[in-house]
């Protein structure tokens, strides 16, 4: 852009060395400074591991007037913490009541995508891609690679406590994520 | 198929799209008089604007523009989130170092005259993206949302908004409300992420296409102009090499001196003086020397003229002359104003308002010693002396410092504070021997008060506060009208009831006690309770108001014995005793015992928003000078009630060290343990003074408790600034970065050398 025309530039083999070894040097800083950005820019990102935490049982309220044998669904609440956040967060499930000592507990995402299935029929029916599920839990139809999931659980004075969990959709084996 | 070789792609592209061409243009740029470092500091303006606007899209991906959340986002991500100290330091330092390079580069091109003709629109849109820096300056130290920043925000909107004529609009443009709150900080986020960013990249493009349109100036002397240099790789390389070492002053300054932890925005604070950033104290500086009707020439005039000024440069300096040497007048001019924009920046920098003076001084000393951890040598009030020494102090200002409003009003009116109010007591007509032993030994009057003594004031204080409580002018004494006695001896017990209840309030008992049935946040405890579970008879109940210490040798509570004649006293008891009869007070609706108890003070309802100060990172230094405000009668300075001067009431915990079972050295969980007493108060079970319930009552502020906390948590050793996640250990980074670099070094040495030497 400058309005004279451009001097040659010397092409004696030593200033032509010089200038290769000018070039690398400045790759080589600026790689540097690259290498000691890139580093802790992608760290920076990585989100902390949640893995060690101990996955508490939750209290499921009503579950007591539960009646015996029909699925229901319960909710409950928990504390969601993220970063500096502190949230409610409410969780629903699928319950079945066997005795006062027994249930079945599913998570209510189906394991095919993870749509949340509802009960029409005697059936568990997903409507996003029409997988079916018997009260066992067992796939009788559609895309769903397998069972429904069931979450861990315990009865304590005839109150109902479940842990929480996720499982990754689309894989035949159950697995938590 | 062959594949095409890369000279192929590259034609095909720059066919296409010029790029290459573009960038073989913009490399090869010939230097007239040859390459040189002072040249570096145009590059070094971009290098630092990429890093600020890398590390600032970075910091996005944590940070929260909300008042509840700006702060503590911006904290998980310096202290919980691997590497985040860096990249907040990086933009912090990096936003303090672009001012200066920028001014150094503008006062670069002013001496080398490169400014003049062809070059003048150069220098014209530099003076713009200097003004864009100067608001990204001003918008950016907003959004922590901490103490500097609001105070910095809240003086410049201020500023903004004095200026005649178009003030008001852009204050109301700039605060988006009528204060500074959730708007202001969007719309100063709004600036700094979206607009500033799009506007400076805009004219740093059109500042380099102009500057390329004439090439650089060169220098002035013509002999030196014959040489030629040449942008790649010469000149890029020494503006590498330059931004290498702004890059590892960065990671040096973030490591070693991170941005301060100022605690969050308080609008209640008092102790601070409001200022701007550094960058504009020159201008808060003009101000204070324009008095009233002259501050618009301050806020408006001064910048207004700096920037003609500026920007008529080039054509008032018109002459082709470029020699520094040769243009005298207009560099001594500059020089001038340099120095003089320096000078009111110092100014602006060291001044303190007179009431943070007077707040601070002793304090500060007090700061100074805790934080090397020791004891003062000398007491309290010779600590004061020493600080006051040129300072004559009145009797009411002695009062002040000396810390007795913490426990004493002179209000004349009944309050929750652990002590009588000054002026009420002037109904006991205290000598003036008797209140100057109160002051200097209050324990050869009450032996188990929980006044300090002031034993180590001098004589002329001494009497310069008995001078100033002779002042207080008694409360107007309440016109009490005890029932007529009855010939026959009886007494309506009705009448006598309301006696002794006007008593009760004329004569100070509700500085401690209260009637409501449901306990409260007092000293003493509520007596329908008390006397309900304890149906106490009349004579007990004249023992405990004649000598309190008969029935619990610890009891706080002073002698009515001088306070009440016999008629009074009779009706206190007929009062006294008429309350296991009496109902409690209705609760508030939906209110526990306990909640009342709390709000019991305040009338205001408790803290219910999402800031609590277990979340809020305080800030230490504060807090000590808080700690000295409200904390120090009872728990002693630096938190260790042993130190001379101070007596231990009963039950008072030490802070320093703090019970083993609420330590802990996570400093978290720690603040979690000591916010409950902070915030709620407990009773003191020995007899002493009760823990006030500070946050439920609205006492302090949120933020005043987590810079109280910050200040406990440092007397024990626990830092709440620590980084929980540093990825690398901030030190330990830049002595990595200093190690490779040096071996970096090294190798291309040893390649210099070779080529050099061996010719190889």
């Amino acid at each position: 852009m400058t309005n004279h025309t451009p001097t040659p530039r010397s092409q004696e083999p030593e200033d032509i060395q010089k200038r290769n070894f000018i070039k690398g040097l400045t790759a080589a800083v600026l790689g540097f400074i690259t290498l000691f950005l890139t580093i802790p820019f992608v760290s920076y990102l990585i989100p902390a591991s949640k893995e060690g935490e101990d996955k508490k049982f939750i209290k499921v309220p009503n579950f007591p007037a539960l009646a015996i044998g029909a699925p229901t669904k319960l909710t409950f609440q928990d504390v969601d913490v993220q970063a500096f956040i502190t949230s409610n967060i409410v969780y629903d499930i699928w319950v079945i009541k066997n005795s006062a000592t027994e249930a079945i507990v599913y998570s209510p995402l189906c394991p095919h995508l993870n749509c949340r299935y509802t009960f029409v029929d005697n059936e568990f029916k997903c409507p996003c891609h029409g997988s079916v599920f018997n009260e066992s839990g067992k796939c009788i139809g559609g895309p769903s690679p397998r069972a429904l999931d069931t979450l861990p659980y315990k009865i304590e004075n005839g109150e109902l406590y479940v842990q929480w969990r996720l499982y990754k959709a689309g894989t035949p084996e159950k697995v938590e994520v | 198929m062959k594949p095409p070789s890369l000279e192929t792609v590259k034609n095909w592209v720059n066919e296409r799209t010029g790029l290459v061409t573009f960038f073989s243009e913009f490399l090869h740029e010939e230097i007239i008089g040859g390459t040189r470092f002072s040249y570096t500091l145009g590059s070094a303006c971009m290098f630092l604007l990429t890093m600020q606007i890398v590390t600032g899209i970075w910091q996005l991906f944590y940070y929260v523009p909300t008042i509840d959340y700006a702060y503590s986002s911006l904290n998980y991500l310096r202290l919980q989130v691997p590497y985040g100290w860096l990249i907040h330091g990086i933009h912090y330092w990096g936003g303090t170092l672009f001012t200066i390079i920028v001014g150094l580069h503008a006062l670069r091109v002013f001496i080398w005259g490169s400014y003049k003709k062809p070059r003048e629109m150069v220098w014209l849109i530099g003076i713009l993206l200097i003004l864009i820096t100067a608001l990204f300056m001003f918008t950016g130290p907003v959004l922590p949302w901490d103490k500097n920043g609001y105070w910095a925000g809240q003086v410049g909107i201020g500023i903004a908004g004095s200026v005649p004529i178009v003030g008001s609009f852009t204050q109301a443009i700039l605060q988006g409300a009528n204060k500074m709150g959730q708007m202001a900080l969007l719309r100063m986020y709004v600036l700094h992420v979206a607009i500033l960013p799009a506007a400076i990249c805009a004219f740093v493009m059109l500042h380099l296409v102009a500057f390329r349109v004439s090439g650089e100036s060169g220098p002035w002397d013509e002999k030196k102009r014959k040489k030629i240099g040449y942008f790649w790789p010469e000149q890029i390389f020494k503006d590498v090499l330059v931004s290498l070492l702004i890059f590892m002053l960065l990671v040096f300054l973030s490591a070693f001196f991170p941005a301060p932890f100022s605690g969050l925005a308080d609008p209640m604070d008092t102790l601070i003086t409001p200022k701007p950033a550094w960058n504009f104290l020159f201008l808060y500086q003009i101000l204070k020397f324009l008095p009233g009707p002259l501050e618009p020439l301050g806020t408006a005039g001064a910048p207004l003229v700096i920037v003609l000024l500026f920007a008529s440069l080039p054509f008032i300096d018109n002459s082709p002359e470029k020699n520094p040497f040769k243009r005298g007048f207009v560099i001594s001019c500059g020089f001038a104003f340099v120095a003089v924009i320096l000078y009111l920046t110092y100014l602006g920098y060291i001044y303190r308002s007179p009431a943070e003076v007077s707040q601070m001084d002793h304090p500060n000393q007090m700061i100074v010693n805790l934080t090397h951890k020791k004891l003062p040598e000398i007491s309290l009030e010779k600590a004061m002396l020493t600080v006051n020494a040129n300072k004559k102090l009145t009797g009411k200002e002695l009062f002040k410092t000396l810390g007795c409003t913490e426990c004493h009003t002179t209000t004349g009116l009944a309050s929750n504070k652990q002590g009588p109010d000054l002026v009420m007591a002037k109904g006991n007509n205290r000598t003036r021997n008797w209140l100057h032993d109160q002051i200097i030994a209050p324990q050869s009057h009450n032996p188990v008060t929980i006044m300090p003594p002031f034993s180590d004031l001098s004589d002329d204080n001494v009497n310069l506060l008995v001078n100033y409580l002779e002042s207080l002018e008694p409360a107007a004494v309440p016109v009490l009208l005890p029932p007529p006695p009855t010939a026959s001896g009886a007494v309506d017990n009705g009448a006598l009831i309301k006696y002794g209840e006007q008593l009760f309030n004329a004569k100070g008992c509700v500085q401690c006690h209260t009637i409501q049935g449901f306990p409260s946040n007092k000293p003493g405890p509520d007596l329908i309770l008390a006397i309900k579970k304890d149906m106490p008879n009349k004579d007990w109940l004249k023992t405990q108001l004649m000598t309190p210490q008969a029935h619990n040798p610890l009891s706080i509570m002073p002698s009515f014995a001088s306070r009440l004649n016999d008629n009074e006293m009779n009706a206190m008891i007929t009062f006294l005793s008429s309350l296991s009869t009496r109902k409690a007070t209705p609760l508030p609706a939906g209110m526990t015992e306990a909640e009342a108890g709390a709000q019991e003070s305040s009338g205001l309802p408790t803290n219910s928003s999402a800031v609590s100060s277990v979340n809020i990172i305080g800030d230490k230094e504060h807090g000590g000078i808080l700690f000295h405000q409200s904390c120090i009668m009872c728990h002693g300075p630096h938190g260790n009630p042993m130190t001379p001067g101070f007596n231990h009431p009963r039950g008072v915990p030490a802070l320093n060290p703090i019970d083993r079972n609420v330590f802990n050295s996570d400093p978290q969980t720690f603040v979690e343990h000591i916010d409950q007493f902070v915030q709620h108060g407990i009773p003191n079970t020995e007899g002493g003074p009760n823990m006030p319930n500070f946050g439920d009552s609205h006492a302090l502020t949120q933020a005043q408790i987590a810079d109280l906390e910050a200040y406990v948590l440092s007397l024990n050793g626990v830092d709440r600034t620590q980084i929980m996640n540093p990825g690398i250990d901030p030190k330990e980074f830049f002595y990595m970065i200093v190690g490779i670099f040096s071996a970096l070094v090294l190798i291309a040495g040893m390649f210099w050398f070779l080529m050099k030497y061996l010719k190889i």
